[in-house]
């Protein structure tokens, strides 16, 4: 890091390295050592930045009781800040830890009215990670308080089209322009959600937990998911269901032996929304094949 | 026959192509789709009736049914040699879930996009499926005899019915 850099400047683009890592499932000790390093940087002059790099460089190593002890200090020596809560609800999300990231929304959710820029991440956080119902109350508390909720209403449906500002609203990372922070994109409505979840005997945090399950299946084979589509599939002869589409970065091939892979650990898993037929979970590339083109 | 399931999975992947509209795409998912249903119809038609699906009752082989008749099929049963394909033929039935939903949503929800790397997946997990529905069908054929009638296969099926 140059010396002039300023602490914000070395904060943010330290921040976009850990997410990238967090993403990836590296366990990556350069990496690691790296968010240490600025960590101890910063530390005479943000403390709080400074616990909050080390929570991610733990997290990188997968000592994830250990990333929220971190996190829990740095929100007590910034309370007031959202985005400490709003990024410690993303490296739960990205990391696949569903329970956390609803256990931590609960405690949270008191203190999000009023910022519509926290919210709206906060709508496409949980909407990353299935936690739908949630997601949908939120955004109506976010539309009563007059804020824009974004995306378009369908005939009932609320579909979020683009990511809110706090979180990019492109889709599709590239490499000259890498998402700190995951999206999602979902059409939906509360009453479809709470009566397809209720025909199943379900509860409504049901779709979330094969969300997580496949969140850190991909970490594990290093697969970096960019962002979770979320649509409600009709169907004539028994309850409507929700089919997921994770975005992932991988070529085609390696995207869909992924996908067959993971049929076998739902078989395994046996969760009851997936047998019962009430969700579905596919894995698309975003990535085109290597070109067979004679170039040099 | 006319055309074979062959003939429908081979309509998707002429069609996934960078100039192929979104039109185009979603008819070719949904082909593809039909590819697999089509693949494994002749496999489902000969398995009894589902306990759950409604269409069952009226002896239709719906998409659900096809579903439900191929969780049902308790294909340990029929052998040691079809055991071992127990968890190939449950793959086989969530990947075939994930092709309907994809289906669905290509002829439905038209205010989502469909893209061509959807349809290339779509393209992957039908061939998937049909490879799957072709070994557990050959597994069939191996054992001691060439087909079985419909009560052969009952027969080896659980008698005991939920109510």
């Amino acid at each position: 890091m140059s010396n002039s850099a300023t602490p914000d400047t070395i904060f943010n683009n330290t921040l976009g390295e850990a997410f990238e890592a967090l993403k990836l499932g590296a366990n990556d000790l350069v990496t690691v050592r790296r968010v240490q390093r600025r960590a101890d940087e910063l530390a005479s002059i943000d403390a709080a930045g400074a616990w909050e790099l080390r929570a991610y460089a733990s997290a990188i190593k997968n000592a994830f009781d250990a990333a929220d002890e971190m996190f829990a200090c740095a929100l007590r020596l910034q309370p007031g800040n959202l985005n400490v809560r709003v990024r410690w609800l993303a490296m739960l999300c990205v990391t696949g830890q569903v329970g956390k990231v609803k256990e931590k929304f609960i405690a949270f959710r008191p203190g999000l009215d009023g910022n519509f820029a926290a919210m709206g991440a906060v709508i496409s956080l949980l909407g990353y990670v299935g936690l739908l119902h949630d997601a949908f109350q939120l955004r109506q508390r976010l539309a009563a308080l007059g804020g824009n909720p974004g995306g378009h209403a369908f005939d009932g449906d609320f579909g979020i089209a683009s990511a809110p500002e706090m979180v990019r609203a492109k889709v599709l990372a590239t490499d000259d322009f890498p998402e700190p922070l995951p999206s999602s994109v979902y059409t939906f409505s509360a009453e479809d959600a709470e009566q397809v979840l209720a025909d199943q005997g379900l509860s409504v945090d049901a779709w979330s937990e094969p969300i997580g399950c496949a969140i850190r299946f991909l970490r594990q084979k290093r697969l970096k998911v960019v962002a979770v589509k979320s649509s409600f599939i009709p169907h004539d002869d028994r309850a409507t269901a929700m089919h997921f589409q994770l975005l992932i970065v991988a070529t085609p091939d390696i995207c869909w032996e992924a996908e067959w892979e993971f049929c076998g650990v739902l078989v395994d898993r046996d969760f009851p929304i997936i047998n019962s037929g009430t969700a579905t979970i596919a894995f698309i590339p975003t990535l085109r094949e290597a070109p067979r083109a004679n170039h040099p | 026959m006319p055309i074979t399931p062959e003939h429908l999975r081979d309509f998707g992947k002429r069609h996934a192509c960078d100039h192929s509209d979104e039109v185009t795409l979603r008819a070719a998912s949904s082909r593809s789709y039909y590819a697999a249903f089509h693949a494994l119809h002749p496999i489902v038609d000969r398995l009894p009736a589902s306990r759950r699906c409604v269409a069952a009752r009226v002896g239709r082989l719906s998409h659900t049914e096809m579903v439900e008749r191929l969780k049902e099929w308790r294909t340990g049963r029929l052998g040691v040699d079809l055991s071992s394909l127990v968890p190939l033929k449950k793959r086989m039935v969530q990947s075939l879930e994930v092709a309907r939903a994809a289906r669905v949503q290509a002829d439905y929800r038209l205010n989502e996009h469909v893209t061509l790397p959807e349809l290339e997946e779509q393209i992957r997990r039908v061939r998937c499926i049909i490879d799957a529905a072709l070994k557990i069908s050959n597994e069939i054929s191996r054992r001691s005899k060439p087909t079985l009638r419909p009560d052969e296969m009952r027969d080896q099926l659980p008698q005991e019915r939920h109510p």
